[in-house]
């Protein structure tokens, strides 16, 4: 257990870590940089959760293609881009600050409430002996067509909406 | 898992970025002497018997060149991008097996992880190539370089969409993603290999294959005549070189990619019956080495195709064949189960 433990902590703090680069960064290409070193750090994390498919779904969706798209707007609009985020939004940053805070306390307040009322699951045990199927391609696909079926095909609606939406944008001369 | 097994996997994987990059200074001579065939000529012949130590004399000369940077370089990633190419051209090849589970050599099998996610893993490493050349175009701080990139990054994410729904339509053969079982699926005699059930699969990913690894005829990316060398143009010495040797050792990796999937990976043309394991690491190799011949000629072959021709071969050519390729397996898999 010790090498999964390794590196799950390496994992870790390399995404916090980033996470507070993605926003500190004072170049929108290093963010975006960051946020990729972001992602793959949670992939892992995926990964040692024996969460294969979210590990793969991550890479490929999120790293492998949206970042991509910024990657690819952000270097073709950015040419001299030092302070295009260093514009002062007063109310944005006060807002941002303000959810960021609300969003900690709840995610505190969960992880403090799920150990203290005992229930929750320990990781170490729970890894090892729920054994290969678990979070598998095979499970995944199960509950997604047959227990999470209606929100599945309404997220493709949604999707289908979007790319209606942006041939329509990008048709109007 | 226990620290040993992970000495184990080290191990393994310096062997194989070793071979690989071996192997892909290599084929660097492979292609020059084959080109010269085709252009009637005798390629590389002066250094060594045949010229079989040109690569390597190429290799000393490039890390002895200056590498030179440009005054408006962005330096941490202008020196990193070549590195991430290589890495993530090399990393592809930890889950293709290159013999079957019961061949090895002292206790160490041939290949280095065997993952249920094979295929998966394969398509997210390979989605990862792309940042690289776009890193490397926009830290160049150069027109030419910015542009190749970019050229680079929206052909690599088009026809990473053919080049999956590809790999799905023998994934729906299998049952599964894992590689081992893929191979074992097409044991037999050639005619088992899933080139014959799914070949609009197999076409459409030969295709995305050279798209993907921006070899010629879809060599935009480095279109001398509009861009200099794309995203190349900056770089000298050692980090052209490693980039050189990842488009190389892309090729390989896609080449055994194609083999594993559609030409029944380590498994003989015919079965030859029992004793003949030991071979089954040379059926790979020479299944490869077809395939890379195949890259070549198609190189000394065609032109290269215009932008907007490629973007429509993508998207409208390649993409729909792929998706119908999987509906008719799908259905007549279904009718068959």
């Amino acid at each position: 257990m010790i090498v999964e433990q390794v590196v799950l902590i390496i994992a870790g703090a390399l995404a916090l870590v980033s996470a507070l680069g993605v926003v500190l960064m004072p170049n929108a290409v290093y963010s975006a940089l960051m946020l990729l070193l972001n992602l793959v750090s949670l992939a892992t994390i995926f990964l040692l959760l024996h969460a294969q498919f979210m590990f793969a779904a991550q890479l490929i969706v999120y790293a492998g293609a949206i970042l991509v798209l910024f990657l690819f707007v952000v270097t073709l609009l950015n040419p001299q881009g030092e302070n295009i985020l260093r514009d002062k939004h007063r109310l944005q940053q006060g807002g941002a600050i303000t959810l960021g805070l609300v969003l900690a306390c709840v995610l505190v307040g969960g992880l403090l409430y799920a150990f203290t009322s005992g229930t929750q699951p320990d990781l170490a045990t729970s890894v090892t002996q729920t054994g290969s199927t678990y979070g598998s391609v095979e499970a995944f696909g199960q509950a997604l067509f047959t227990q999470f079926l209606l929100p599945f095909e309404l997220t493709s609606l949604l999707l289908l909406v979007a790319l209606i939406g942006a041939v329509v944008l990008g048709k109007r001369k | 898992m226990q620290w040993t097994d992970v000495l184990s996997f080290v191990i393994k994987a310096l062997i194989v970025a070793g071979g690989l990059g071996g192997l892909g200074l290599y084929s660097s001579l492979f292609e020059r002497k084959l080109v010269g065939r085709f252009q009637n000529r005798y390629g590389p012949n002066r250094v060594g018997p045949f010229g079989l130590l040109q690569p390597i004399a190429d290799a000393v000369k490039l890390l002895f060149k200056e590498s030179l940077k440009p005054k408006e370089a962005k330096n941490p990633i202008y020196s990193f991008a070549p590195i991430l190419a290589l890495t993530i051209a090399m990393t592809a090849y930890a889950v293709i097996p290159l013999g079957p589970d019961g061949l090895n050599i002292f206790g160490a099998k041939f290949f280095i992880a065997d993952v249920n996610i094979g295929v998966l893993y394969i398509l997210a490493i390979s989605s990862m190539g792309v940042y690289a050349i776009t890193l490397a175009g926009w830290s160049s701080g150069n027109k030419y370089s910015l542009l190749g990139a970019i050229r680079a990054s929206a052909q690599i994410i088009s026809y990473e969409l053919a080049l999956g729904l590809s790999l799905l339509s023998v994934i729906v053969l299998t049952h599964s993603l894992r590689m081992q079982d893929i191979v074992a699926a097409q044991s037999g005699n050639f005619w088992n290999w899933f080139f014959l059930p799914a070949i609009i699969a197999f076409i459409v990913y030969c295709t995305a294959a050279v798209a993907e690894t921006n070899r010629a005829p879809f060599d935009l990316p480095e279109a001398e005549q509009e861009l200099v060398a794309g995203y190349l143009t900056e770089y000298s010495g050692m980090s052209w070189a490693l980039f050189f040797a990842a488009e190389y050792i892309n090729m390989i990796t896609v080449s055994s990619i194609a083999t594993t999937m559609f030409l029944g990976g380590y498994q003989p043309l015919i079965d030859l019956g029992w004793g003949w394991d030991w071979a089954a690491p040379l059926w790979f190799v020479a299944k490869v080495s077809l395939l890379m011949f195949g890259f070549v000629w198609l190189r000394a072959t065609l032109p290269r195709l215009k932008y907007n021709r490629l973007m429509h071969l993508g998207w409208q050519v390649l993409i729909p064949l792929a998706a119908l390729n999987l509906i008719i397996v799908s259905v007549v898999v279904a009718i068959v189960s």
